[in-house]
């Protein structure tokens, strides 16, 4: 055996060791994984998948409760559609949707699925306009909304735009506006075609309402499609003169604007505290009080829900679980997660996701119970 | 027959492995995407609507996209990747050539994710601010550049970054046939007082096969491509013909919708019809100029 | 046409070329720019560290690590290209043995067409077999998809090392008796050594880059390191895919800290494939 053969196979073993000992280290550890292994017993793990929009908080309290617990909690933020499928599927325990199942869905799954309502969030609209100051916020009616999503109203400096902003009118731009949506199948899409089908039906009908639907402002050139509430706030944020929708919490840890949006009342409003409460006193007497009731009518009756505080564009986040799992331990940590959602985490929520009121937070006890064995 | 021969036949198992992957996965793709295209017919091809709400699927703004930036990226890399083999096979001194060369084959390795990640953040910002304005400014009356440009994120941006991320390829397939022209045929051209240039038409004449061959290779690979369109193209479903405007290709529509396809009756049939036009044109391309090299080879070695 | 003229257009010709050259090569040198001007602060910040810590959230105020990515990638990247490798070896070798049947031919042609199969529906696949029969995304669903995008790699840069091995070695071995399964490892594999070896190191890095063939099979998981072959796990590019989609500063940062990392891991190999092919000019 020459010289250079020898040379060519340390170098092999070399690279193949290096990769071993990296691999070793990493899955040992110094104390850095936060599941302690032994090679002997394998963490528990509960895989979940959905909604981008109540994502970063979903993926805060999977990192606290992975910690404290020591249940590896994984969430992939793939949005409603993706996340449903994947449960029906059954390649994931936990799916999140921000729409609860429609009556069709409800019917077939009844009994078998639980829907828990978990996170409290808002749809707000978030634009990119570098000519408006950072601290005003632009006033928007769902009409209007309607319009600029449809592609009719096509510049920022519109006359029905500026009827609404009259502070601002003469810095609106004669640009026009790039409108930012969802390119995949998206629970906070059909909450807002949801809105503004209900604000401005004669605009926006019941056809552009949906999870993904058939965008006519594609049609003409000025729509651009974000993968994940994730992906719509980056365009937005990178795009000037656009506009779209994300979750609050997106637009609050960005930095960025957020519209103030008419209500049924006609008073334009930002979501708060206070304005999301007000929506949810619309339907806290509606909801089911068990997580095996129908929820199908819930979301649409907070949309544009009347009082002169409320917030027109507010929804539940759900936690789909089925009510029984063939692996017990899988049906126990999943239990434990929503408990700790429910009750430590509500301590522990981002901006831009809001308290539960403690009505809803009985329903999510309720699946814990079914969960752990009761009924 | 001895031992080690018998067990040389057991071989034949393993060597058809890699053919079953390939047959099983056309045979998925096709008995999938089937009821799309008997329930649809040609709509699904002529269709831009894509709307599970109302159950109507038409792919025309994906295989729009895939061909307009497969094209671009053709357009891209093929005057780049001739002018290096040109550079590194003649033009450059010894030195520097192999330099080129080296630099060339170290890009070729580089993950198609990296090229996405600079066009989308870097590159297509740069183009926006300078190239595309300038376009729509001066040359709007070509419907190529008839639109707006309201981002970097558009057809043009990734067809641009594709043909970049495929110059390395293209480049090493061209100078690894550059090479093995005979040098007889361009000592003779110079002995008889041929300038460079006109060497260089004469061994583009010898080597258009080659050429045509790293087309369509070059093609097949850019059909496919995925990451790379998903960062800078913009995702909006339109089927333009305008550059300048944001659009989508069958992968990347893939990325954005397969996982929830599975609960809208009709969507899993009608994206893997898109993928299996894309397979099969691209499989096509593959082979034909797979078979172009070898039979250019043969030539040249006779 | 003059001699002037020639002369003239001889130079235009070159300065173009030049010119075409430059212009081709300058947007790849950007992108290593780029990616080191972008990617080094955090791998500068946190060091080793950086390969040990979990991803950020999007709370979070340090950037984090990507020790579940890295794991993940060389876990299944080796998977991936030990199987690819293997099985182009053999299927060279058979092919190489009886390159005059028809069946290898048809061989050779099919597999040298799956060149060809864009790699998201290499993902597909194994979506609706692999991974709906596991029962969720894991780290061996995600090599098998691996191992099905590098196989043409593998059998391009394999039977081209055995074919460069003469006939004279392989009619000498069997002439002194050796056994056809000797004659495979000791004359082709003996002889093709170096070239075997860049084989191998050029499919894991083929391995090492693909992204899509993990987008539907991989998972992504981010609070634990490994969990296990059967589990989600987690890859580098997969991770620089998702986080450049995102619109929280601290995952770009770590988006790039991994693209320039994923670049040195990739590197790596080609420097050691550098070495070998020196070794072999000498």
């Amino acid at each position: 055996m020459g010289p250079t053969q020898k040379k060519v196979i340390v170098a092999v073993v070399a690279l193949a060791v290096a990769i071993a000992l990296t691999s070793y280290y990493l899955i040992q550890g110094p104390g850095r994984s936060t599941v302690t292994q032994s090679p002997v017993k394998q963490a528990i793990t509960i895989s979940g998948a959905g909604a981008s929009f109540p994502a970063p908080q979903i993926l805060e309290w999977a990192r606290e409760f992975t910690k404290k617990t020591g249940i590896v909690v994984t969430y992939s933020s793939i949005g409603s559609g993706a996340g449903r499928a994947m449960l029906f599927n059954r390649t994931v325990v936990f799916a999140c949707s921000d729409p609860p199942l429609d009556k069709k869905l409800y019917s077939e799954h009844q009994g078998k699925i639980l829907q828990v309502p978990w996170i409290l969030g808002a749809v707000v609209i978030t634009y990119n306009v570098p000519e408006i100051p950072r601290d005003v916020s632009l006033n928007f009616t769902g009409m209007i909304l309607a319009l600029i999503f449809k592609g009719e109203i096509s510049k920022w400096n519109d006359a029905r735009i500026k009827e609404v902003n009259p502070r601002v009118a003469h810095l609106l731009p004669d640009k026009e506006i790039v409108v930012v949506h969802r390119s995949d199948s998206s629970g906070t899409t059909r909450v807002l075609t949801g809105y503004l089908n209900k604000a401005a039906p004669d605009v926006w009908g019941k056809d552009l309402v949906g999870f993904t639907i058939d965008w006519p402002i594609d049609r003409i050139g000025r729509g651009l499609g974000g993968k994940g509430n994730e992906g719509v706030a980056k365009l937005i944020n990178t795009t000037s003169y656009s506009i779209g929708y994300v979750e609050a919490s997106y637009a609050l840890t960005a930095g960025m604007p957020m519209a103030k949006i008419m209500n049924r009342d006609g008073y334009f409003v930002l979501p708060t505290e206070e304005s999301v409460m007000s929506a949810v006193e619309n339907v806290v007497d509606k909801i089911p009080d068990s997580p095996l009731g129908d929820f199908s009518d819930v979301m649409d009756a907070m949309l544009d829900a009347s009082g002169p505080k409320t917030y027109p564009i507010v929804t539940f986040s759900y936690v789909f679980v089925y009510s029984s799992y063939e692996d017990g331990d899988v049906a126990k940590a999943l239990s434990d997660f929503i408990y700790y959602a429910l009750t430590e985490g509500q301590n522990k929520l981002i901006p831009g996701y809001y308290r539960l009121p403690s009505k809803v937070v009985d329903i999510g006890l309720k699946a814990v119970n079914i969960l752990r064995g009761g009924s | 027959m001895r031992k080690g021969d018998r067990a040389f036949y057991l071989l034949l198992v393993p060597s058809l492995f890699s053919s079953a992957i390939l047959m099983l996965i056309l045979i998925h793709v096709t008995t999938v995407s089937l009821p799309a295209f008997v329930d649809r017919g040609l709509s699904l091809l002529t269709s831009v609507m894509w709307s599970p709400p109302t159950q109507d699927y038409g792919l025309l703004p994906a295989l729009v996209g895939t061909i307009l930036t497969s094209l671009i990226s053709i357009v891209v890399v093929t005057p780049i990747s001739l002018s290096i083999m040109f550079l590194v096979g003649d033009l450059l001194p010894r030195g520097l050539s192999r330099v080129f060369h080296r630099l060339v084959e170290v890009m070729g390795a580089l993950p198609t994710v990296i090229y996405g990640l600079w066009g989308g953040f870097t590159l297509s910002r740069f183009l926006h601010g300078t190239v595309y304005t300038w376009l729509h400014d001066y040359l709007s009356y070509i419907p190529l550049f008839s639109c707006r440009p309201l981002s970097g994120q558009n057809i043009l941006t990734a067809g641009v970054v594709l043909g970049i991320s495929m110059i390395p390829y293209a480049s090493s397939l061209l100078i690894e046939g550059y090479r093995a022209i005979p040098s007889r045929y361009i000592e003779t051209a110079y002995s008889l007082g041929f300038y460079r240039f006109e060497t260089y038409g004469l061994v583009t004449s010898i080597m258009k096969p080659l050429l045509i061959a790293s087309i369509m290779l070059s093609m097949s690979r850019a059909l496919g491509e995925t990451t790379i369109v998903a960062l800078t193209i913009g995702n909006a479903y339109v089927a333009s013909p305008c550059l300048l405007s944001p659009g989508i290709t069958v992968s990347a529509w893939i990325v954005s919708q397969f996982e929830s396809a599975f609960i809208y009756p009709g969507a899993l049939p009608a994206l893997y019809a898109g993928a299996l036009l894309v397979m099969v044109l691209s499989l096509l391309l593959s082979f034909l100029g797979i078979m172009l090299i070898s039979k250019w080879r043969g030539v040249i070695y006779g | 046409m003059g001699r002037s003229t020639r002369k003239a257009i001889n130079l235009l010709v070159i300065a173009v070329i030049v010119a075409l050259g430059v212009l081709g090569l300058l947007p790849l040198i950007w992108l290593l720019y780029s990616t080191a001007v972008n990617g080094l602060p955090p791998l500068l910040e946190k060091g080793l560290s950086f390969i040990t810590d979990l991803p950020p959230t999007p709370m979070s105020t340090d950037i984090g690590g990507i020790a579940p990515a890295l794991v993940g990638t060389l876990i299944s990247s080796s998977i991936a290209t030990l199987l690819a490798v293997v099985s182009a070896v053999i299927s060279s070798l058979f092919t190489r043995e009886y390159m005059y049947s028809r069946i290898s031919g048809f061989i050779e042609a099919v597999v040298r067409s799956f060149n060809g199969i864009p790699t998201i529906i290499v993902s597909m696949y194994v979506y609706t077999t692999v991974v709906l029969w596991m029962g969720e995304p894991n780290v061996v669903a995600a090599s098998i998809a691996l191992l099905i995008a590098v196989l043409p790699t593998a059998h391009y840069y394999l039977s081209s090392a055995l074919r460069s091995v003469e006939e004279r070695y392989r009619e000498a071995a069997l002439s002194l008796g050796f056994r056809r399964i000797h004659v495979l490892r000791y004359v082709y594999l003996g002889v093709a050594r170096r070239q075997v070896a860049s084989g191998i190191l050029m499919t894991f890095i083929r391995a090492v880059g693909e992204t899509a063939p993990l987008l539907f099979t991989m998972g992504f998981l981010t609070n634990s390191v490994f969990q296990g072959l059967n589990r989600p796990g987690n890859a580098i590019s997969l991770l620089i895919f998702i986080y450049a989609l995102s619109p929280y500063t601290n995952y770009h940062t770590v988006a790039w800290g991994a693209a320039l990392l994923l670049l040195i891991l990739v590197l790596i190999p080609v420097l050691l494939i550098e070495v070998l092919v020196k070794e072999a000019r000498k």
